[in-house]
């Protein structure tokens, strides 16, 4: 994954919140998955596909660091969601 | 068990004794050679009951019950099912022997047991029958040689009426429920984990029974969901009802050979009630005090799927997405308790004393746990 690529989710999956945390459920229904704080804002943001580097500047902003900051925990968190099929990378054409 | 006749419903002691008959009669092995030899054991029961009575051509019988606020009109008795007068409601659920195919044309799923097509389910249970419950208004069933009344009666009761709730939109949870402070309370675990024996206590205490194993929950206003008496009636184990100080009664006996009874209980509840907290029953170890509390919310959400009365049944019913958003709506209107207590019932007072302090805290909707003073 580099700056460029861009993230989607992956095709039926549920979500929904309680209380802080959102629930979600995988497109096999296999298994549910629990997302807290900015991973569920992260799932939100996911809605439409992002680059990286987009989705690093819009969670940076709501948050107000900078997204340098936070780059390297979203990507352990996005490769947390690849793992489970959550959402599909795509690379870039220049990468 | 066969219902005694009951004037109140019309049902005069020769009507019934007549429909007795013939129900008998279609519970008889269906053989070319004389019913009487050493094979038929298992059927002593009604082989006595059809010595007793003749069989009388008649009109089919029809037993009516209200159950999870559906009117069943049924061909056989229903032990356990406490007899209801609606006999002036257009039924809603009907119940009646047939022809069931051994296999569905079409199946989306398959396995040994059981095979479903777009509404229909059909179950193969060896040595009681193959059911085919269809579009949740129906239940056919076939009986193998030799099925015991009793045996018929748990599968229509359990499994069957599990399969047609759920193909009503219906969540169906392993559960036990009695109405508290206007809002129904659940006690979910696997058998044995002591579901009805909890609602038994907390009946003698003064509240009334909603639903005993199979909880059916339908969708209200919001995320609420509400819980529709069954109308039925407990199972209890031999050594819970000498415990409770009930006396059990030998004809109502589950099955043969098997030491639980059902018991109908001192208040039954007639109204859908909303869900207010669903327990999920845990043995504390020793010296662990009773306590109660929330669980978190993917926890509560894993509890419900695993406490489906029948969880292969919501993925043979393609049920997961409905679960999945009923489980969600639940912790959000109710919440999911783990309620870790000692099983003795030197002290169940305690238990109880607990529950009902809890109960109160929900209303106020100050605290979400609880546990006994050390």
């Amino acid at each position: 994954m580099n700056h460029e690529s861009t993230i989607s989710r992956s095709d039926g999956w549920l979500a929904a919140p309680i209380g802080e945390e959102l629930m979600m459920m995988s497109a096999d229904s296999s298994a549910y998955l629990s997302l807290a704080g900015s991973g569920g804002r992260i799932w939100e943001l996911l809605e439409k596909p992002r680059t990286l580097a987009g989705l690093c500047e819009a969670l940076a902003a709501e948050y107000t660091v900078q997204p340098s900051e936070i780059r390297d925990e979203v990507l352990v968190f996005l490769e947390g969601l690849h793992l489970q099929h959550a959402i599909q990378l795509h690379p870039s054409a220049l990468a | 068990m066969i219902a005694d006749s009951n004037p109140a419903l019309g049902v005069t002691h020769e009507q019934h004794t007549a429909e007795r008959s013939k129900y008998l009669a279609c519970l008889l092995p269906r053989r070319t050679h004389p019913p009487f030899g050493m094979d038929c054991h298992c059927n002593a029961r009604a082989l006595g009951a059809l010595m007793k009575f003749d069989v009388s051509s008649g009109p089919t019988p029809h037993y009516r019950y209200s159950i999870c606020g559906l009117v069943v009109q049924s061909e056989v008795v229903l032990a356990s099912a406490i007899m209801a007068a609606v006999e002036h409601q257009a039924p809603d659920i009907i119940i009646r022997a047939g022809d069931v195919p051994a296999r569905l044309e079409s199946a989306l799923h398959a396995t040994e047991a059981w095979e479903t097509q777009n509404g229909l389910f059909l179950l193969r249970i060896p040595g009681v029958a193959r059911f085919l419950v269809r579009q949740g208004c129906e239940i056919v069933f076939d009986l193998d040689p030799g099925c015991e009344s009793r045996t018929l009666s748990l599968y229509l009761l359990g499994t069957c009426f599990a399969i047609l709730l759920q193909q009503r939109g219906n969540l169906v949870l392993h559960a036990s429920a009695i109405a508290g402070g206007g809002r129904a309370m659940l006690f979910c675990g696997r058998s044995g984990a002591g579901k009805s024996t909890l609602a038994a206590m907390l009946c003698r205490r003064g509240y009334a029974l909603l639903n005993d194993d199979v909880c059916n929950l339908t969708p209200a206003t919001g995320d609420s969901y509400e819980v529709r008496p069954d109308g039925r009636m407990l199972k209890l184990w031999s050594e819970s009802l000498d415990k409770l100080e009930w006396s059990k009664q030998p004809d109502m006996a589950v099955r043969a050979n098997i030491e639980k009874y059902f018991f109908a209980p001192p208040v039954s509840e007639a109204h859908p009630q909303p869900v207010g907290a669903i327990y999920i029953l845990r043995e504390a170890s020793p010296g662990e005090q009773n306590s109660i509390c929330r669980l978190r919310a993917i926890a509560g959400m894993n509890e419900l799927k695993r406490n489906a009365y029948r969880p292969a049944l919501v993925a043979a019913m393609e049920m997961e997405k409905a679960y999945f958003t009923a489980s969600v709506a639940l912790q959000r209107s109710a919440g999911v308790y783990l309620l870790s207590r000692q099983l003795s019932f030197g002290a169940a007072d305690l238990l109880l004393d607990l529950l009902e302090e809890h109960w109160n805290t929900l209303s106020s909707g100050v605290s979400i746990e609880a546990s006994n003073e050390p």
